[in-house]
């Protein structure tokens, strides 16, 4: 274990963070729906506890705006609540994703999927869809049997349709050892395809997951890995899909909404939040020993979940409107601005922080 | 890596005297000294694996792959 191994594994890490983040801005989320025939414990968020804002022709026209874009945002991914259950806003996209040549990916429970047949013929209403997530665990079980999942993957594979199943839990084990969960394995072609999700203190989750949470006294370390900003039901556009979509209301991470402003330009001010793009460069390490030398030192959380959990942190940060506050003024120097331009421009190759620095403060 | 205090007309005074931005960037002295940025060096997450918390390579390896696992999202299918 010498010196030499110490460096390789490092460079390893900044390859695997650069490659990563370099993507950011070529892939958009979608949250087309709040609603689910599903009600689960540990939903983030929430799901069927907000009444949409967007219609399907609020989406058309983001579709529509993003035309121009379409060089640069190669991949759309629609989640919810439960996009199926929306099939005119899903249509919108699977005709737009056709038209565009961009590949459309979607997170369904496969309520839908009671027959296989019929999950075929569901399918074939949107062809421009050409990845499935297919989500379960324990929880929605209790809603959608694993034969809905089963017909949904073979569904897809048989109309070519890239699929894997996503399974939700405390850990990757814990999923394993799911005896409910088992037969996903065995049906499966690939072992590759059943990807691992972690469960998250947010919406539902918090109060009635609680107790299988745990909790550790070290901050997380490691930078945001978000790859994609997302638009939400309500109009929202956040920087990524992570826990952060929980929060409702403003905060310093919202980036606008697309019932006030258009997407391009609410999208353009990825480059100009300076608290997101100081997060993915270094993490929260640094806000966080900066909050204790502060008099919100008190408002830190004293536990933070374990596995090194950037993304729960940083939701529980940002839902303090003190504590965001004070970051979102922290910001604002340029000192602080002008240290995480260079440093996209620098680690992530992108000089578009640096160029509006320019601008903005005529350097 | 703390912060660095520089009100706003301070830091574009030494910007301006350095010969712009432009000059400003070359020397990477300029970062670490009035920023607090080496822009040579690894990113911070990598130092504190690798310094402050005086982590064997094998715990660094687990870090690194725990990682990589728990920023799975729903967006990562493509």
């Amino acid at each position: 274990m010498g010196h030499i191994e110490i460096e390789t594994l490092l460079d390893d890490f900044e390859l695997f963070a650069t490659n990563r983040q370099a993507k950011y801005g070529t892939l958009l989320a979608f949250s087309i729906t709040n609603s689910c025939p599903l009600k689960c414990a540990h939903c983030i968020v929430n799901a069927n506890s907000s009444n949409d804002k967007l219609s399907s022709d609020d989406f058309h026209r983001c579709l529509v705006q993003l035309s121009n874009l379409s060089n640069i945002i190669t991949q759309i991914s629609v989640t919810g609540g439960e996009p199926f259950y929306v099939p005119q806003k899903l249509k919108v996209f699977s005709d737009f994703c056709s038209d565009q040549n961009i590949r459309l990916g979607v997170v369904t429970s496969a309520h839908w999927a009671a027959d296989f047949i019929e999950a075929i013929d569901t399918m074939k209403m949107y062809p421009g869809i050409s990845h499935y997530s297919i989500s379960t665990d324990k929880h929605h079980l209790r809603f959608v049997p694993i034969a809905n999942i089963k017909n949904a993957y073979f569904a897809a594979k048989q109309l070519n349709k890239k699929v894997v199943i996503r399974i939700t839990g405390e850990s990757e084990l814990s999923v394993k050892q799911d005896d409910n969960l088992r037969d996903i394995y065995d049906f499966v072609t690939d072992e590759k395809e059943v990807v691992f999700q972690r469960l998250l203190p947010f919406g539902r989750a918090k109060k009635s997951c609680k107790k299988r949470f745990q909790y550790t006294k070290e901050p997380p370390l490691m930078p945001c890995f978000s790859n994609a900003p997302v638009i939400r039901e309500n109009g929202f556009v956040g920087p990524c899909c992570g826990a952060i979509i929980s929060l409702n209301g403003q905060h310093p991470m919202v980036l606008g909404n697309v019932l006030d402003d258009d997407l391009p330009s609410i999208l353009s001010r990825t480059k100009s939040n300076w608290l997101f793009n100081y997060i993915r460069l270094w993490g929260l390490h640094d806000f966080i020993e900066i909050i204790k030398e502060s008099e919100l030192r008190n408002k830190l959380s004293e536990r933070y979940l374990e596995g090194d959990d950037v993304c729960t942190t940083c939701c529980e940060l940002f839902a303090d409107k003190e504590i965001a506050n004070f970051l979102e003024n922290m910001s604002k120097t340029l000192a602080f601005r002008l240290k995480v331009a260079v440093g996209i421009n620098d680690f992530l190759h992108d000089d578009r922080p640096l160029s509006l620095l320019r601008e903005l403060y005529g350097l | 890596m703390g912060i660095n205090n520089l009100s706003d007309k301070e830091l574009q005074a030494i910007i301006s005297k350095k010969g712009g931005l432009g000059e400003f960037l070359k020397d990477k002295d300029n970062l670490a000294k009035f920023i607090g940025l080496d822009s040579t060096a690894k990113r911070r997450c990598a130092d504190i694996l690798k310094h402050e918390k005086g982590m064997t390579t094998a715990q660094i390896k687990k870090k690194i792959d725990e990682m990589a696992f728990v920023h799975s999202t729903v967006t990562d299918f493509f």
